[in-house]
């Protein structure tokens, strides 16, 4: 290519490499390649499934770290919510390097030691709440088992005397006549189970709950779960068996307890101290598991990069072709980085261990080499934003040369305003002042996005503030920063002669108003942007609306003409002039026959010294009417309302313009697939006279086209010798 | 520019008006029921749910990868395979793999798939749902009434049931002893009370489980059918074809399966099929027909259920998914229903067929998934295909 390309303007140039390395070197190089970030390989095993290829293995193991880590990682979050107040501590990234082999073992010893510790604490959790749950029922005041006053249906019958002599008769304890079940349920789950019981008693019950004082942790989940205690007394014997069993089925549990016996409160003295036993191994298992999940907390962030970075390796390494005890890999990489990468290959090399040196052949292939711009952090993010509307193909210009400003500005266009401007650039400035300590740091989502781009916000708020003085704009207000103001909006006739340039005050004639601007005597124009007398005049916002409108529309057209010259730039470079003639110029004269003339329009009429034309009884035209007009009613310019020369020259040039305009589209869109298809019937023929001619040729000659790699020629390995001499 | 802004409303304002002309609503076609949604309203209504169900059709696997995961030599493999379709890491977490573990975990991503979308639809479209988890419900209380039965260890027969058939108090089924019982402890006010009660009060005790489960069945395409024709509109054109179809399959198969039982009389038998389908006005020759020539002969009239008697062969054949060969060519069939439903818009036949579809879509994965355990490679490919 002729044009010798460096940074953004055009792609890099790229070199097809393929590199050969000892089998056991293949890891490390690829490592070393991938923390250069320059090179994109290629995939050399089409056709093969996911499940057969080498490494299939070892991006599972990674994956099954992956797993463990997410584990750990929910651990770690479980510990934070435990013990919200004593955030752990600050994670520390110093710790020794890991690879796979190492980590691995690492990883399972933990997994197990923590699911051993959980399951033991679960245990002991789920002892413990059936403990408390014993205790909630026996701090009842008595007067929840009993009736409110004397009489009641529950109270009346319950004696403390006659408690001595229950009976366990299998129906479960009894009290005055009647049976009941004690124990705690599940806040949620009251309602269901009073209407279950209601309906499995037929309605011969009389229940009662009471929140708990204290929550209850699910031993599973580790949430917290709110609990009731609950009584209910029934009298049938049937009726206990079922109860039990709805019970156990909405997950309330049956706490035996005996009404009035005064045994059970020392049984409560006796089972509180068992509690505070068990509490204790409940904290030692907790401190232990602690420490444990510190030490992961610490380290997991430098676990879960080496993780992914060795899952990415092994990606990779799925791609390339082993032959015996070498492995072929193919890859794009930058003509200037040659050096970077031979580097890289020898230092793998060192690394690994390998007997044999790594090296690099050059490949002449006929594919399209990918796109490759070097960027640095200024210009990154306006690529990534171009990109993010199509990558230019290798070797076509690279828009964001231009959009670096046009961006901004046309940002600024819509933004403009002195003061917001000024704000937005005090904030992008702090962030480009701060960048190395922002850097460091982890960021909100949200301020990482704004700091991502903090170049482009910049320059967004620097043209925001150019823009902002064009339309006289600071906060909204209008300000007048060059001294007396050029217009004047008298309020009558009188005001019109005092002020008024004399020309003004004879258009005007008798009906001067605030509407119609005159030019104060002697004054003269703004130096920049927008009169600030126009805050005054009632038509200010029609007059801002028509100017910013108009403005959009010609910087539009411009922002179009503009892409069609860096289109034209691109067939020039490609040598493409088929597409020139039948799709660029075709192209040009469509817009600049129709809305380029529509900006020449707006730009005359803005020229144009209205009052004295309306003077000699002419009437300025509306642009929007002129337009629509071109298109639906060639030839209607009306004497009187024409905008330049004179309404026939305006009439036959428009009509000239619409013919051209319409020509051009059959230009655009016949010429070109009439070429390409003639083209493609040509290479048909051609094949077919060649199959003709030498049928057992083809044979060859297939295999060529499947295999672009067997047509593509070694260039030398003197490249890898001479790239090696630079380095 | 302006010229183009003002063609393009004006295009918008008729197109709207060519729809609002041509939808079911107006050209008199008015249908019983004021539900129906026009394809003027339909979209502020459903049009977010059914797009998303439209996207997840998109997400059933197809052919292609069916042929990719039956290569597979182990369930790591499946699980890699399963990782590149819609399915994505739904396994992430899993640390040995078995055929249950996939079909629970896929099972899973449907049912939060679906009640996801429960939880954002307005009614009717709401109720509809709710259809479709009650033909669930029925499973798990038959499989719970069996449980109670045979006396097993019910509690963990509960862990057995279809996710998308839970309801509040489903556990507490487990409490009854007998199916009364159960009626009147939970069923009578869950979602699966009205299919109890078509029926003249008689102890269900008496029942064999095979006339309980054909006695909801048949209420239960009854209720779905009655409601789907109040929704009206597209709705009820497509689900009438479906639900017929489903009707008539029951009443084939209940027919086939009881040939010649003597606790079934004659006009039992005929009020355990449901009130509709291609075949109503033959379900008194039905009811008396006892081998399976008759029934041919009874079917003349509809070639392709004729048809798939015909070419389905005898009993015991062996077809899809360890299938006999008359379900697998209804199952072939309903599948093609479910396709077509899916092809249409502005209709709730939609949701069902989703459901459906992917129901058999997770049975194909468990299938695949103990050919592969059993290394049964011969039969691997016997599973449903769907697209």
């Amino acid at each position: 290519m002729p044009e010798n390309c460096s940074g953004l303007w055009r792609s890099q140039d790229m070199v097809l490499l393929q590199l050969h390395m000892q089998r056991e070197a293949a890891h490390d190089t690829i490592l070393k390649l991938g923390h250069l970030g320059c090179v994109q390989f290629r995939e050399m095993n089409v056709g093969v499934s996911a499940f057969q290829r080498m490494f299939t293995n070892d991006i599972r193991r990674c994956e099954d770290s992956e797993r463990r880590l997410r584990y750990f990682d929910e651990q770690v979050r479980r510990e934070q919510l435990r013990h919200k107040s004593a955030r752990l501590a600050k994670v520390d990234h110093a710790s020794a390097i890991e690879t796979l082999d190492t980590l691995e073992p690492k990883l399972e010893g933990l997994e197990s030691e923590l699911r051993e510790l959980n399951s033991k604490w679960e245990q002991l959790l789920a002892q413990k709440n059936s403990m408390q749950e014993h205790l909630e029922v026996l701090s009842q005041d008595p007067s929840f088992f009993r009736g409110d006053e004397e009489g009641d249906v529950v109270g009346g019958g319950v004696d403390q005397g006659r408690s001595e002599d229950q009976v366990e008769d299998g129906g479960g304890p009894r009290a005055g006549g009647l049976r009941y079940i004690t124990g705690m349920i599940p806040d949620d789950k009251i309602t269901l189970f009073e209407r279950l019981v209601y309906r499995a008693t037929r309605g011969n019950m009389f229940m009662r709950f009471n929140p708990a004082k204290e929550t209850f942790i699910n031993p599973a989940t580790g949430e917290t779960v709110e609990k009731a205690v609950f009584v209910v007394f029934f009298s049938a014997q049937r009726a206990h068996d079922r109860i039990q069993k709805l019970c156990e089925s909405l997950q309330a549990s049956i706490v035996p307890y005996t009404i009035g016996n005064p045994q059970e409160q020392e049984n409560g003295v006796r089972l509180r101290d068992d509690m505070e036993v068990l509490q204790k191994t409940i904290d030692g298992t907790e401190d232990v598991r602690g420490q444990i999940l510190r030490m992961v907390q610490q380290n997991i962030y430098e676990w879960k990069k080496t993780v992914l970075v060795e899952k990415a390796v092994f990606s990779v390494m799925n791609m390339l072709s082993f032959k015996g005890s070498t492995a072929v890999a193919e890859c794009w990489a930058p003509q200037d980085d040659l050096p970077r990468v031979q580097t890289a290959l020898s230092e793998a090399k060192e690394s690994s261990g390998a007997q044999v040196d790594s090296f690099m052949d050059k490949l002449l292939t006929k594919e399209k080499p990918p796109t490759y711009y070097k960027t640095n952090k200024f210009t990154s993010t306006h690529q990534s934003i171009v990109d993010s509307y199509g990558v230019s193909r290798y070797k076509e210009v690279n828009p964001t040369c231009f959009s670096i400003m046009t961006f901004p500005f046309l940002f600024a266009v819509m933004y403009g305003d002195i003061g917001h401007g000024f704000m937005l650039t005090v904030l992008a400035t702090v962030f480009i002042l701060k960048e190395k300590a922002m850097l460091a740091t982890e960021l909100n989502e949200i301020i990482a996005i704004v700091f991502g781009g903090r170049y482009v916000l910049f320059f967004m708020g620097l043209l925001a503030i150019y823009m902002g003085f064009l339309y006289n704009d600071f906060f909204g207000m209008m300000i007048s920063p060059w001294g007396r103001p050029f217009w004047f909006f008298p309020e009558d006739h009188a005001a019109a002669v005092a002020n008024c340039d004399p020309g003004f005050v004879v258009w005007h004639g008798s009906n001067a108003s605030i509407t119609q601007g005159c030019k104060v005597a002697g004054g003269s124009p703004y130096a920049f942007g927008v009169d600030s007398d126009w805050a005054e005049a009632e038509n200010k916002l029609e007059f801002m609306n028509g100017l910013k409108m108009k403005m959009a529309v010609i910087l539009g057209v411009a922002q179009m003409i503009w892409g069609l010259v860096l289109q034209l730039l691109n067939h020039i470079y490609f040598k493409d002039f088929k597409h020139i003639w039948f799709c660029w110029i075709p192209e040009v004269l469509f817009l600049s026959c129709t809305f380029g003339y529509m900006d020449i329009m707006i730009i005359v009429k803005w020229l144009v010294d209205w009052p004295t034309r309306m003077l000699n009884g002419m009437t300025p035209p509306s642009l929007l009417e002129t337009m629509t007009n071109f298109f639906l009613a060639p030839g209607s310019v009306e004497p009187k309302k024409y905008l330049y020369g004179s309404a026939s020259t305006q009439n036959s040039l428009q009509t000239f313009l619409l013919l051209v305009a319409f020509f051009s589209v059959p230009f655009m869109l016949i010429p070109i697939p009439i070429i390409e298809w003639r083209h493609h019937k040509r290479a048909m023929r051609r094949k077919e006279d060649k199959q003709a001619l030498a049928p057992d040729e083809l044979v060859d000659e297939g295999v060529d086209d499947q295999d672009p790699d067997s047509a593509t020629k070694v260039a030398g390995v003197e490249i890898s010798a001479e790239a090696a001499g630079v380095a | 520019l302006f010229i183009f802004s003002e063609l393009d409303s004006f295009s918008c304002f008729f197109l709207v008006f060519f729809f609002w002309s041509n939808s079911p609503c107006l050209g008199g076609s008015q249908r019983a029921g004021g539900m129906s949604r026009s394809f003027l309203t339909y979209n502020i209504h459903e049009g977010a749910a059914e797009a998303i169900v439209h996207g997840y059709r998109c997400g059933i696997l197809r052919t292609e990868d069916y042929n990719n995961i039956s290569q597979c030599d182990t369930l790591e493999d499946m699980k890699l395979h399963l990782a590149g379709t819609d399915y994505g890491n739904f396994l992430q977490n899993e640390t040995t793999l078995s055929s249950k573990v996939i079909t629970e975990r896929a099972l899973e991503k449907l049912v939060d798939e679906f009640m996801e979308l429960r939880c954002n639809v307005d009614q009717p479209l709401g109720e509809f749902l709710d259809y479709i988890t009650f033909d669930y419900m029925i499973g798990n209380v038959l499989k719970l009434i069996s449980g109670a039965r045979s006396g097993r260890e019910t509690m963990e027969l509960l862990y057995k049931c279809h996710p998308l058939g839970l309801f509040e108090g489903i556990g507490a089924l487990t409490s009854a002893t007998s199916i009364d019982d159960m009626f009147e402890t939970v069923l009578i006010d869950s979602p699966l009370g009205k299919f109890f009660q078509r029926t003249e009060r008689k102890d269900f005790d008496e029942f064999s489980m095979e006339y309980i489960r054909s006695l909801l069945q048949k209420n239960y395409l009854e209720h779905f059918y009655d409601f789907c024709r109040e929704i009206g509109g597209l709705t009820w054109d497509v689900m009438k074809t479906i639900l017929e179809f489903e009707a008539d399959r029951f009443v084939i198969t209940l027919t086939r399966n009881t040939y010649g039982v003597k606790e079934l009389q004659k006009d039992d038998r005929k009020k355990l099929f449901p009130a509709f389908g291609l075949l109503y006005d033959i379900h008194d020759d039905l009811a008396m027909v006892d081998d399976d020539d008759t029934l041919k002969e009874k079917l003349r009239n509809f070639p392709e259920y004729a048809d798939m008697l015909e070419g389905g062969g005898g009993i015991g054949h062996e077809g899809g998914s360890g299938m006999s060969g008359l379900e697998a060519k209804f199952t072939e069939r309903a599948v093609q229903l479910h396709k077509n439903s899916m092809a249409m818009q502005f209709h709730y036949g939609v949701f069902y067929s989703w459901v459906k579809l992917k129901e058999y879509e997770v049975s194909n994965l468990m299938w695949i998934a103990e050919c592969i355990l059993q290394s049964m490679r011969h039969r691997i490919t016997e599973y449903i295909t769907i697209y």
